[in-house]
C-alpha cells in the first residue's frame, strides 16, 4: 500500500530511471546483426600469449592456492590448450576436475568472462546449446531486437574457453550440434550462420557410472584425454588437512592431525578394496572431517573419533558404490573398514 | 646428456619419429582394430613438443620418456581402437616403450656416427646457408634411416625443413621458444602430414605382396576359377559400356540382394583378391602423386580453416509441414527449438488477433505448437553414383574415393543413432550393396564393404530409385528417407519422376545431392520437391560429407 501513496511526479521519475537502466542493459546484449558480423579469433594464440605473459611458474603458483597435487596435470592441460587441442578431463567424482578447468580458465583470463560453463545433462537439446530466436519478440520488435535472439553457450563462447561439465551425459543429438560447431567453427540457427571459435575443456566420469552416453567417434577424435586419479597418500593427506582447515577457519577450530591420518588411511583402504567399484570422493572426505569438527563445536566439546565415524558414513554413503545387496550392508561394510583404518592409523601414528 | 644434444638438434622430428614407430607398432599388433587418425597423431606431435617446452629448462631422459608416453597416450586414447577396451592403455604403453627404445637406439647410433663428423655448430651454419631446403636434409635422412621403405619426395621435403627449424631452435632460449612455437605451430602441423603418406605406401606394399602370394596359393580351386572368369567378363566388357558391373551387382551374383550384410562381407572377402588383381581395389591402386596431393589438400584446408568454402553449398528446402509421417500427440505453447513448421497457424492466428484487439503484447504462450509422436529411428537408403564420371580427378584424387570417404564419415555419424542404413550403387544398372541394417551394430562391415567400391559405366538414377523402393517396401518404420548422390545426367528422366512419386506415396522422403557443374539440377530439384526433402548443390565433391550430414541433421 505504501508504494501507491507516492505522488505521480515521483513515480514518473522513478520509472524513467528504471527505463534508462534497462535500456543500458539491453544495449549490452548482443544483437543478431552483431553476431553475424563476428571475426574469427584464434583462441590458441590468445592462450599461448597468456601463458607467455603470465609465466608457467606464476600460473602453477596461483593454481596451488585452489588445488594441490595437480601441477603435472595442469601442465598437460595447458600444453594442449596452447595448440588448440580440445581436452577431456576424466576421473572419479570429487577429485577436482571441474575446479581445475575453471581455475585454469580463470588464471589464463583470455576474455571476459574467462569461460562459459555448461552442465550437460541427457535431456539437453541442440537448441539449448546453440540458442534460438524468440519468435514472439521477433514478430513485434523485429529480428534485430536484442531480446529476439537468445544465444546459447556455443555462440556465447566465441573467443573463450567452453567448459562442458560431464560431457558424457550429452545425448547424440546435442553431440552432433557440438561437433558441427567444432568442425566448421560456425553455429547454425534458423538459417543464420554465426562464427564461433572456442576451445573445449570437457569433464567426464569414467564409463562405470550410470546415465552415460558414448562420445561419438568424430567428437572423441577431436579430444585429448587427461586422467586424474586419486592422489597418493602424502598429497591426499595434505589436501585433506588444508581444505578442511580452511572450511573451519571461521569457527576457530582445527582438525587434529590424527583425524586426518585416519581419514587418509580410510580412503586409501577403500580405493584399493575389491568390493568397492566407485570409491569415496575427496570432496566428501573433506566435508566429513569438517562436519565432525563443527558438530563438536556446536555442542561445545572436543571432537572424538566417534564423531568422525558418524560424519564419514553420513557423507560418503551416497558416493560409494560396490557389490552390496542393500544400503545397510554397504553401511556395515564401511563401518567395518573404518575400524580397520583406525587400527592401522593408530599404529602409524605411534611411529 | 646424449639425449639433450639430440633433442636440441631436432625435437620435432624426434617426436614424430617416435610417433611413427608407435603407429607402425599399432599396425602390426593383432589386438588393435584401428591404429588412430591423422588428426590425433598431428595433435600428439604438437602437444608433446609444447609440453616439453612448458617444462622449461633441462629435461632428462627419464622425464622425456615419461612425458612422451603420457601425453602421447592422452592424445591417442580416444582415436585408437583395440579389441577389448581394457587393454587399450596397455597396448599403447607397450607401443610407446617400443618406439622410445628404438628411437633412442637410433640417436645413439647417430651420435656415434656424428663423432667423426665436423662440429655441430658448423653443420648448423651449413644448413642455414642452403637456400632450398632439401639437399642436406635428404643426405642426413639417408644415413639416419637406411631401412625406411618407400619414402617419397614430399616426406623428404618436410623432413628437410623441420631439420632446419630444429637447428634454429637450438639457438633460442626456452622462453623465446614458446613464442616461436606459437607462431610456427601451424606450419609444423602441416609438415607432419607427410608421415602418413610414407606409412600408407609401406603398408600398401606389404599387403600387395601378401595378396600376390595368396592368389597363387588359391588359384587351383575350381569354384574360384569360375569366379575369376565371371569377374573377367564383368570387367573387360569395357568401362563406359552398358554391361560394366558395379560392386553391388557383382556381389549379388553370388548371394541374394537382400542377404544379411555379414554374408555379403564373406563373399566380398573371397572376391577381394581378384578385385585387387584387376586393379579395382584401392590399396594396390594408389598413385604416388595423387596421394601426395591429397595430403597437400588436407593441409591446405587445415591451415586455411574450413570456414571459407561454406558458400559452395547451396541448399533448397522443399519440406512441408507434413514431413514426418506421424501424428499429433498434443498441443502446447511455443518453446525454444520448436520448428516453425510445427506451429498451428489457425490457433495462433486467433490468439494473436485477440491479443492485438485487446492491445496487449504477444508472448510465446500465444503461439501454439503441435507436438508430434517421437520418431525414434529413420530407415535411410543412400543411392550412390558409381558411374564412369566418378573416376575423374578432383584435386588429384578420384571423386569416387572422396565419395567413399564421405559415406564412411556418414556411417560413423549414424553410429550414434538407432537408424538403419542401406546402400545402393548405381551406374547403368543399380543394385543393393547392403540392405537395411542398423548402423550401430554393423558399421564395421559397412566400412569394410565400402572400401572396395569402384566406379565405371553410365548413370541410371531411375533404376536406383526402383531398387530403393524395393528395399523400403520391407521396412515397417514410420520414417523412411532416400538420399541420392549423383554428379551427372541420368537416362530416363521421366521414369525417375514416376519412381519418386511412388516412393513418396509409400511414405518415404527423398533428398538429392548434386555434385559439380555437370549435374541435371532441374531434374534433381524436381525430384526433391516431389519427394519433400532437401536439394543440396555442391560444386566441390569434398563437401559431400558435410552435405550428407546437413541432410541428416535436417531430419533429426
Amino acid at each position: 500500500m505504501v508504494g501507491f501513496r507516492k505522488t505521480s511526479d515521483q513515480s514518473r521519475t522513478q520509472t524513467q530511471a528504471r527505463d534508462n537502466i534497462s535500456d543500458k542493459l539491453l544495449e549490452n546484449l548482443p544483437r543478431l546483426s552483431d553476431l553475424l558480423r563476428r571475426e574469427p579469433i584464434q583462441v590458441e594464440k590468445l592462450i599461448a600469449e597468456a601463458i607467455r605473459t603470465k609465466g608457467i611458474k606464476n600460473i602453477l603458483a596461483e593454481l596451488d592456492k585452489v588445488l594441490r597435487g595437480l601441477g603435472d596435470v595442469a601442465l598437460d592441460l595447458l600444453s594442449s590448450l596452447a595448440i588448440g587441442r580440445h581436452v577431456l578431463i576424466m576421473g572419479p567424482v570429487g577429485v577436482g576436475k571441474t575446479t581445475l578447468a575453471e581455475t585454469i580458465a580463470e588464471i589464463l583470463a583470455i576474455s571476459d568472462p574467462p569461460y562459459i560453463e555448461v552442465a550437460c545433462h541427457s535431456h539437453m537439446t541442440a537448441t539449448e546449446l546453440t540458442g534460438d530466436i524468440d519468435i514472439a519478440v521477433a514478430l513485434q520488435a523485429g529480428l534485430d531486437h536484442p531480446l529476439a535472439f537468445i544465444p546459447g553457450p556455443l555462440v556465447m563462447a566465441h573467443g573463450k574457453i567452453l567448459i562442458l561439465d560431464e560431457i558424457n551425459r550429452l545425448n547424440p543429438y546435442s553431440q552432433a550440434a557440438l561437433l558441427q560447431a567444432l568442425q566448421e567453427h560456425y553455429v547454425f540457427i534458423r538459417g543464420f550462420r554465426i562464427r564461433s571459435d572456442f576451445i573445449v575443456i570437457a569433464t567426464s566420469n569414467p564409463a562405470e557410472y550410470s546415465g552415460v552416453y558414448e562420445l561419438s567417434e568424430a567428437l572423441a577424435d577431436r579430444m585429448k584425454v587427461i586422467e586424474i586419479n586419486y592422489p597418493d597418500r602424502e598429497v591426499l593427506r595434505s589436501i585433506l588437512e588444508w581444505k578442511s582447515n580452511s572450511l573451519l577457519e571461521h569457527l576457530g577450530t582445527k582438525v587434529p592431525d590424527f583425524m586426518v591420518e585416519v581419514v587418509t588411511t580410510y580412503i586409501m583402504l577403500l580405493v584399493q578394496d575389491a568390493n568397492i567399484e566407485v570409491g569415496p570422493s575427496i570432496r566428501s572426505a573433506i566435508y566429513a572431517l569438517a562436519n565432525a569438527m563443527s558438530r563438536a563445536w556446536i555442542e561445545g566439546r572436543e571432537a572424538s573419533i566417534n564423531d568422525l565415524k558418524v560424519s564419514l558414513i553420513e557423507n560418503m554413503v551416497s558416493t560409494v558404490r560396490g557389490n552390496f545387496s542393500s544400503e545397510q550392508e554397504k553401511k556395515d561394510y564401511l563401518l567395518k573398514k573404518f575400524d580397520e583404518a583406525l587400527l592401522i592409523a593408530k599404529k602409524m601414528y605411534r611411529k | 646428456m646424449m639425449l639433450n644434444e639430440a633433442n636440441r638438434l631436432d625435437p620435432i622430428s624426434l617426436i614424430s619419429d617416435i610417433l611413427k614407430l608407435v603407429y607402425e607398432y599399432l599396425q602390426t599388433d593383432t589386438r588393435v582394430i584401428r591404429p588412430g587418425s591423422i588428426r590425433s597423431y598431428e595433435a600428439a606431435v604438437a602437444d608433446i613438443f609444447f609440453r616439453l617446452l612448458l617444462e622449461g629448462g633441462e629435461v632428462d631422459e627419464e622425464k622425456f620418456r615419461e612425458i612422451v608416453t603420457r601425453v602421447g597416450i592422452q592424445n591417442l586414447l580416444l582415436s585408437v581402437e583395440t579389441q577389448s577396451p581394457e587393454e587399450k592403455r596397455l597396448v599403447l604403453e607397450e607401443a610407446f616403450e617400443y618406439a622410445l627404445n628404438r628411437a633412442m637406439k637410433r640417436i645413439e647410433q647417430k651420435i656415434k656416427e656424428g663423432l667423426g663428423e665436423p662440429e655441430n655448430g658448423e653443420k648448423r651454419k651449413g644448413e642455414k646457408k642452403r637456400g632450398a631446403p632439401g639437399a642436406e636434409g635428404e643426405e642426413r635422412e639417408g644415413e639416419q634411416r637406411g631401412q625406411g621403405q618407400g619414402q617419397g619426395s614430399a616426406r623428404r621435403r618436410g623432413k628437410g625443413s623441420s631439420l632446419k627449424e630444429g637447428s634454429e631452435m637450438s639457438d633460442l632460449t626456452s622462453d623465446e621458444l614458446v613464442d616461436f612455437a606459437g607462431s610456427k605451430m601451424l606450419q609444423e602441423l602441416s609438415k607432419q602430414g607427410s608421415y602418413q603418406y610414407s606409412r600408407r605406401s609401406a603398408s600398401a606394399q606389404m599387403t600387395g605382396e601378401i595378396i600376390e602370394r595368396e592368389v597363387e596359393e588359391v588359384a587351383e580351386n575350381d569354384e574360384v576359377e569360375q569366379m575369376i572368369s565371371t569377374i573377367y567378363e564383368a570387367f573387360y566388357g569395357g568401362i563406359g559400356a552398358a554391361n560394366f558391373m558395379n560392386l553391388a551387382q557383382l556381389i549379388n551374383m553370388f548371394v541374394k540382394y537382400d542377404a544379411n550384410i555379414i554374408k555379403k562381407v564373406q563373399v566380398l572377402k573371397k572376391l577381394e583378391k581378384y578385385l585387387r588383381s584387376y586393379g579395382f581395389a584401392s590399396s594396390t591402386y594408389t598413385k604416388v602423386s595423387s596421394q601426395e596431393r591429397r595430403i597437400f589438400e588436407e593441409f591446405r584446408r587445415k591451415t586455411k580453416g574450413q570456414s571459407s568454402d561454406m558458400s559452395q553449398i547451396k541448399i533448397m528446402k522443399f519440406v512441408g509441414s507434413d514431413r514426418y509421417p506421424t501424428y499429433v500427440v498434443n498441443m502446447r505453447e511455443y518453446k525454444f527449438g520448436d520448428s516453425y513448421s510445427n506451429i498451428d497457424m489457425y490457433k495462433t492466428a486467433i490468439n494473436i488477433s485477440r491479443k492485438s484487439l485487446m492491445g496487449k503484447m504477444i508472448t510465446t504462450k500465444d503461439i501454439i505448437v503441435k507436438e508430434y509422436a517421437n520418431v525414434k529411428s529413420i530407415d535411410l537408403v543412400l543411392c550412390l553414383d558409381v558411374s564412369g564420371s566418378m573416376r575423374e580427378l578432383s584435386w588429384g584424387t578420384q571423386k569416387i574415393d572422396i565419395a567413399k570417404d564421405a559415406v564412411s564419415k556418414y556411417v560413423q555419424f549414424l553410429m550414434t543413432t538407432n537408424d538403419r542404413l542401406s546402400l545402393i550403387l548405381f551406374n547403368f544398372r543399380a543394385d543393393v550393396l547392403w540392405t537395411l541394417h542398423q548402423v550401430k551394430r554393423y558399421w564395421k562391415y559397412m566400412l569394410y564393404m565400402l572400401s572396395y567400391v569402384y566406379a565405371g559405366g553410365g548413370t541410371n538414377l531411375a533404376h536406383a530409385l526402383e531398387r530403393a523402393r524395393e528395399v523400403l517396401s520391407k521396412s515397417r518404420s514410420t520414417a523412411k528417407h532416400v538420399v541420392c548422390v549423383t554428379d551427372g545426367r541420368t537416362v530416363n528422366a521421366q521414369l525417375c519422376i514416376r519412381e519418386v512419386t511412388r516412393l513418396r506415396r509409400q511414405g518415404a522422403t527423398i533428398s538429392t545431392i548434386a555434385i559439380g557443374e555437370n549435374s541435371d539440377d532441374d531434374l534433381l530439384m524436381k525430384l526433391s520437391r516431389i519427394g519433400g526433402g532437401l536439394f543440396i548443390k555442391i560444386i566441390n565433391i569434398h563437401d559431400l560429407s558435410r552435405a550428407l550430414i546437413i541432410d541428416k541433421l535436417h531430419f533429426l
